[in-house]
């Protein structure tokens, strides 16, 4: 190693951020809380959320602090945001009709949703890099997609595409990958675990 | 007695006009909670996406308006330009179609297509738009009658034709249903 890069490198030590608030984004129901999950019980044990088939059932933001992840020498601390899904409608119809909720409880939900996505929207301003959740299994050209990765471009916050489920049957990571391919994109399955390693060494790699 | 015609009103807004608007994202979102489609000839950008998404969300009252559907013409990563790569950045949609989520349903879309349903009868009757009284009108007049076909809409690139431009502050005189 050159003096330059020596130099390079306490430099980057020096100004280096002791850790890094990750915030996962997605749609509803693209696996964020699964990975938040996944990521936090690898590294500490404990999970962040509940994680079920119904949408929306993250509807706060919860921050799990001083994950600690270690990959290839290097050691960086994270704090995992979960957001909830960035939504364009919310419907309580939906949550009656397709999983069964009590209207009054249906209600309530979309109305925290709503919330939940404005809440989601404004955690941008307070992340230093994001994890953007796709479900590997449908069109990655969806708006809230498009929506969220046009404005990580323009705010110039640092993030990995996470083709999340390639455990079914019918996901395509490599869809994602032709739909985004001048961004980093790592296929995982939060479920089961698959791959997870890479998603690790691409994050302190990207993120610090 | 002439009965008036009942039907939703789709509007097509010309870039140049987009450009005038001083609150594009406002003028849009108040338009579609009157419960019209607006084919827009320059999508919106990310930031303006997002915008969108935000006051959405704070208008959003379950009984009267769930949202918006807002399909739009993305250019394909393979086909960005190399100094799109190279800036790592993903242009605006090139065309877009708004409209309130209950009334229209994205069908199918892709880089030279998009198709999408205007609904004009659901089997539940829970197909409403602002106000809350008309909605309820509404509603009871769909219980009434049998379930009908739904107005199928294809907006293709090359047909980018201008049909109906109506501006902020104007009103059609007929409902226009681009077929």
């Amino acid at each position: 190693m050159g003096i330059f890069d020596r130099l390079l490198s306490k430099l980057k030590r020096l100004f280096k951020k002791k850790r890094l608030r990750v915030g996962i984004y997605g749609p509803p129901n693209a696996g964020k809380t699964t990975l938040a999950n996944r990521i936090s019980k690898d590294w500490t044990g404990e999970t962040v959320g509940l994680a079920t088939e119904i949408p929306h059932e993250t509807r706060k933001a919860v921050e799990k602090k001083e994950i600690v992840i270690k990959v290839g020498g290097s050691q960086v601390t994270f704090d995992i945001v979960d957001t909830p899904g960035i939504a364009t409608k919310i419907d309580f119809h939906e949550f009656v009709e397709d999983y069964g909720l009590d209207e009054e409880e249906a209600r309530r939900r979309a109305k925290e949703a709503t919330e939940g996505v404005i809440e989601a929207i404004k955690w941008l301003d307070n992340v230093d890099g994001v994890l953007v959740v796709m479900d590997s299994a449908r069109d990655p050209f969806n708006q809230v997609n498009i929506t969220l990765i046009g404005n990580l471009e323009a705010r110039k916050i640092p993030f990995i595409i996470v083709a999340n489920k390639i455990d079914l049957k019918e996901s395509s990571p490599a869809t994602i990958k032709n739909a985004f391919p001048q961004h980093p994109v790592i296929p995982v399955s939060a479920l089961t675990g698959y791959n997870m390693d890479s998603l690790y060494h691409a994050m302190v790699k990207y993120f610090s | 007695m002439v009965e008036k015609e009942e039907g939703i009103e789709v509007n097509l807004l010309s870039r140049e006009l987009l450009r005038e608007l001083e609150d594009k994202v406002g003028f849009i979102l108040k338009e579609i909670k009157k419960g019209k489609v607006m084919v827009l000839e320059e999508g919106l950008t990310a930031e303006e996406q997002v915008d969108l998404i935000q006051r959405t969300m704070r208008e959003i009252d379950q009984d009267s308006f769930i949202g918006v559907e807002a399909p739009g013409f993305h250019t394909p990563g393979a086909k960005l330009s190399f100094l799109a790569r190279l800036l790592r950045r993903t242009p605006p949609p090139r065309m877009m179609v708004i409209g309130p989520a209950r009334l229209l349903k994205t069908i199918k879309k892709d880089g030279r297509s998009i198709r999408a349903l205007i609904v004009t009868r659901t089997p539940s009757g829970h197909l409403s738009i602002t106000p809350p009284e008309e909605a309820k009108r509404v509603v009871e007049g769909v219980e009434e009658v049998e379930e009908g076909p739904e107005e199928e809409i294809t907006v293709e690139e090359e047909a980018g034709e201008e049909v109906g431009v109506v501006g902020p502050g104007e009103e059609s005189e007929e409902e226009e249903i681009w077929e």
